[in-house]
């Protein structure tokens, strides 16, 4: 018991770990999704096509292709976002290095410092670039102004020639400006500064609005000059900033966490379909024990079903057998006592009949002497009468008187010949023989029926059984009305006694069942195929099925305890079947019942029906 | 092609024809596809003959269907041309009314402050161009701020919050207000067990919000409620197309302010918010202001590099007209002088009064028609 629950223990113990194994292997190989990979793979592709177009934007913005920086800032909010997610990512990979998310990061807000100050330089000279041309036209309308100043001629000459070369520089800044706005050209930058020179000694030369002119207008190219120069410095220092490259290295370097992740994995996988191979061997190993326990056992468990049913059917044909055994016994047993009996009975009857036979014979010579002897009596008591009357005749009267015998004789005598005595006598005597006759008959019947004087078996008429028997049940028959149809039917091979016994049985039973004064039986045989057909039909009260089905049964009887012995109709069927015949019952209740038997004229295997009958007891 | 009668249109005014072309017409005008003027000139070109103007209705007809098949195209390229651009429409902006809402509570929930005092609302008036009128905000216990309070109508498109850009979104600017001690002067887990105090408050976040009450969810809820703060103008409804939105000198303004350099900085959809810039980038304003204190450091002191001393965030014009007085050290208490210090220092230049005023008044056309004046 104890070693069978440590067993369910460790089995138990044993599935969980097989479980925990496959759960860990499971794991291992699926906490890395490619998804992981792919979304990682398109975030940085985003962020490259954000960095992209952010860059063609600047350089639109630049051109003046576009109009305002919305452009510029727009991407910001996007590109912390994929920054963001890529971090999230990066952080559920573990084991990654942050290193070069972060340098991607820090290379955009390198960018978008850079860029923050390519809008702040760019719009100031933007806006200088467009304001210089309008600033220098309102110079030179400045200068263009009549001079109201009083000077000399020369004066005005000289101021005249200053203006004009005023104008000149101006326009040397202008186009200086413009071409080193366009081209980045030293040159250009030089002629600028050289007329920023020029302008710077004459600004004080005239007019003081002249001045505060070329004060805005150099202004103006000196804010060009130092914000392209800027501008030019902060757009270099964006293409500088190594985005693309992080970006790339970024890619590349997760891209090399996820190879050596999917290599573990790969080497995890390998281990799970190992493990799942092994586990699978497992289980087909055991369901293959368990189909062979499972088999094994059912062919056990059928070997013994079968064993169990053939036993029950075994024991039940035992059963059966030593129940048909036993009432074969008993019922053979009964029979042979009853055979016995009747035999004995017979044997006694024959030995009765044989016995008073011989005194019967002489009584009936006694009674036929005496009888003859009567008529002597007849002739004395005549003469004896005549005598007195002729003694009366010659003594007279007195005669008498003196003799008393004479007296008492002649009255003897008188009596004897008034009550005609002699008659009576014969009359008694023949009656006497009559009755002697009645039972020599009986006697006679009586050694036929028992037939003792015969051999066993005999070729037999059965209408001479028939006969004897209604003789021999007189007694029963008497009270009521016995017919019988006896056709002139073939002797058959038979056992006279026993034929005898079924026909006592039958005229006996329909007689019984019949009542009292209302009784008819009717016995009649005919000759049928190679055999002999009895039939004894009663008007009686009849059978139920439930009832006819048993009747040949041993030991059945519906008359009461001590009246039947319940054997009479199953030694009628036994004795009918050992002779190779038939019996058949039809019976409807209240109208009577007719019982019929076939009877071969030969039965080949009589004998051994007689030997079974004989041996039955013994048969168990 | 585009010619058609005005006398054969009202001959055909029953005609089938002259319905349609009339309905085309309309229709390419209320979509902003095809200016009033060259409508106008569509409508009035005279011409002779009878088969002509049959021609000319059904080729315009035509031109009208492949017009309004190219329409997002076109207009998309004749919007980029302009520096100033129409704010898209709140539909556009896909936001949760249930966040809107909840954050409209909150934007007004004194609780956010550590004595109960101030809210978002206290200095953004909606009532006011979403700004307080005052040079510089006053927060919990009546602490002067240092700064003027920017509006916070259109925050939404700015590029980064606050005058120096520290906060690159609005939430991170709620952060930073919440934690301010001259603003609300709590922490968040202060605000949270305040807020959470407040069952139905707390019924209603975790409705929106699965996660709950934090300080994530309630400053999304506000930022939200801050991006459906959007004021379209006059000037929008003009960028649309609409000429007689804004009036003449409006118009003339517009100009004066592209032409003077104006729109160097202040651009985009709402006009400024998209860049920083150096306050006194030509002349120098501090030097002349005098009384510097680390407020006017501006984006230095975020960045601590020299080159973004006194550099600030170019702000919205935007309503600009509400938001008096004017700058990050609210200095300027008229529209005017805003627009004469921007003239001296951030253009190097001088303009006649008139040009300023016509600039002044284009800033007017920028008041959003929603929440124009008192509610």
């Amino acid at each position: 018991m104890k070693r069978r629950s440590l067993s369910i223990a460790f089995g138990f113990l044993l599935v969980v770990a097989m479980l925990g194994g496959l759960g860990l292997l499971i794991w291992k190989t699926s906490s890395l999704g490619d998804n992981n990979r792919s979304q990682f793979g398109s975030a940085v592709r985003d962020l490259k096509e954000l960095d992209k177009e952010w860059g063609l934007d600047l350089l639109r913005a630049k051109s003046q292709i576009i109009k305002n920086y919305d452009p510029l800032s727009g991407p910001l909010p996007q590109l912390s976002r994929v920054q963001s997610t890529l971090k999230t990512i990066a952080a559920a990979s573990d084991s990654a290095s942050t290193a070069p998310l972060d340098a991607v990061g820090k290379a955009f807000g390198e960018k978008t410092d850079l860029i923050d100050s390519f809008k702040m330089q760019d719009s100031l000279l933007k806006n200088s670039l467009r304001f210089l041309p309008t600033a220098v036209a309102q110079l030179k309308d400045e200068l263009h102004k009549p001079i109201v100043k009083k000077m000399r001629r020369s004066a005005r000459a000289a101021m005249i020639a200053t203006r004009q070369e005023i104008e000149r520089a101006v326009d040397r800044l202008l186009t200086g400006a413009l071409q080193y706005d366009l081209t980045t050209d030293a040159s250009a930058k030089q002629a600028v500064e050289d007329a920023l020179v020029y302008l710077g000694r004459g600004r004080h030369l005239d007019t003081n609005e002249i001045a505060d002119a070329i004060d805005i207008a150099a202004n103006h190219a000196r804010v060009i000059l130092r914000q392209k120069a800027s501008e030019e410095a902060v757009l270099s220092a964006i293409y500088q900033v190594p985005t693309s490259t992080r970006i790339d290295e970024l890619a590349s370097s997760y891209e090399k966490v996820f190879d050596a992740k999917l290599k573990v994995q790969d080497y995890w996988r390998r281990a799970l379909i190992l493990y799942s191979g092994v586990v699978l061997l497992m289980l087909l190993f055991s369901a293959f024990k368990l189909y062979a326990s499972y088999r094994s056992l059912n062919i056990a468990n059928g070997l013994l079903a079968s064993a169990n049913s053939s036993l029950e059917a075994r024991v039940q044909e035992r059963t059966r057998e030593l129940t048909g055994a036993l009432r074969a016994a008993k019922e053979s047993q009964l029979q042979l006592i009853q055979a016995e009996k009747m035999s004995s009975l017979g044997q006694m009857v024959a030995g009765v009949a044989h016995e008073i036979n011989t005194p019967l014979a002489y009584v009936k010579n006694s009674v036929e002497l005496a009888r003859r002897r009567m008529k002597d009596m007849d002739v004395l008591i005549s003469e004896g009468a005549k005598y007195i009357a002729t003694t009366r005749q010659l003594n007279g009267s007195n005669t008498g008187q003196s003799n008393p015998h004479f007296h008492s004789l002649a009255d003897m005598i008188s009596d004897f010949v008034e009550m005609d005595t002699i008659k009576e006598l014969d009359d008694l005597l023949g009656d006497g023989g009559h009755g002697i006759d009645e039972i020599s008959s009986i006697v006679g019947h009586l050694k036929d029926f028992s037939r003792l004087d015969r051999s066993n078996i005999d070729s037999y008429n059965v209408n001479d059984g028939v006969r004897s028997t209604l003789k021999i049940a007189q007694n029963l028959v008497k009270k009521r009305k016995v017919s019988t149809n006896l056709a002139d039917i073939p002797s058959i091979l038979c056992s006279p006694v026993q034929i005898n016994q079924v026909l006592l049985n039958l005229v006996s039973n329909a007689c019984q069942a019949t009542a009292e004064g209302m009784g008819e039986v009717h016995v009649s045989t005919r000759a049928h195929r190679d055999g002999v057909v009895i039939q004894v039909k009663d008007n009686g009260h009849g059978m139920t099925e439930e009832v006819k089905s048993k009747i040949f049964d041993p030991f059945f009887t519906t008359k009461k305890v001590g009246e039947g012995t319940g054997l009479g109709l199953s030694i009628v069927h036994r004795i009918v079947v050992e002779h190779g015949g038939q019996i058949s019952v039809s019976s409807v209740v209240g109208q009577g019942s007719i019982f019929s038997i076939y009877l071969p004229a030969r039965h080949e295997r009589k004998q051994d029906a007689e030997s079974s009958l004989s041996n039955a007891p013994v048969a168990v | 092609m585009n010619r058609t009668c005005v006398n054969d249109q009202d001959a055909d005014k029953d005609s089938f024809l002259g319905r349609m072309h009339r309905l085309m017409q309309e229709q390419l005008l209320m979509h902003g596809y095809l200016a009033p003027r060259a409508a106008a000139e569509l409508a009035n070109k005279p011409t002779t003959g009878v088969w002509r103007p049959l021609c000319s209705r059904l080729v315009a007809i035509l031109f009208g269907s492949v017009l309004s098949v190219c329409a997002p195209w076109l207009l998309a390229d004749t919007l980029t041309d302009e520096p100033l651009q129409p704010l898209p429409s709140q539909k556009s902006l896909n936001l949760d009314p249930r966040k809107v809402e909840l954050g409209r509570q909150l934007f007004n929930d004194k609780r956010m402050s550590e004595d109960r005092t101030v809210n978002c609302a206290s200095c953004h008036f909606l009532e006011q161009g979403g700004s307080d009128n005052r040079k510089v905000s006053i927060g919990i216990h009546g602490e002067v701020g240092r700064i003027n309070a920017p509006t916070i109508f259109n925050t939404g498109f700015n590029f980064r919050q606050f005058w120096d850009g520290r906060a690159a979104t609005l939430e991170e600017q709620i952060d930073a207000v919440v934690a301010s001690p001259k603003s609300f002067g709590s922490t968040w887990p202060n605000v949270i067990a305040r807020l959470s105090e407040d069952k139905a408050l707390v019924a209603t976040v975790q409705s929106i919000y699965p996660e709950g009450m934090r300080a994530s969810t309630i400053s999304d809820a506000i930022a939200t409620y801050e991006r459906s703060l959007i004021t379209p103008s006059r000037f929008d409804r003009y960028l649309g197309g609409d000429e007689n939105a804004i009036n003449k000198e409006e118009k003339a303004g517009y100009e004066k302010f592209k032409a003077y350099g104006c729109i160097g900085c202040h651009q985009g959809r709402n006009v400024g918010g998209n860049m920083f810039q150096k306050f006194g980038a030509v002349n120098d304003y501090f030097e002349k202001r005098g009384n510097v204190t680390p407020a006017d450091f501006g984006r230095f002191n975020v960045t601590k590099r020299e080159t973004d001393r006194y550099v600030f965030k170019v702000p919205s014009l935007r309503n600009v007209a509400l938001t008096a007085p004017y700058f990050h050290d609210g200095t300027a208490s008229t529209l005017e002088e805003a627009v004469e210090v921007m003239f001296q220092h951030q253009l190097g230049r001088t303009a006649p009064k008139e040009d300023k005023q016509l600039i002044v008044q284009f800033l007017r056309s920028l008041t959003g028609e929603q929440f124009k004046g008192a509610k």
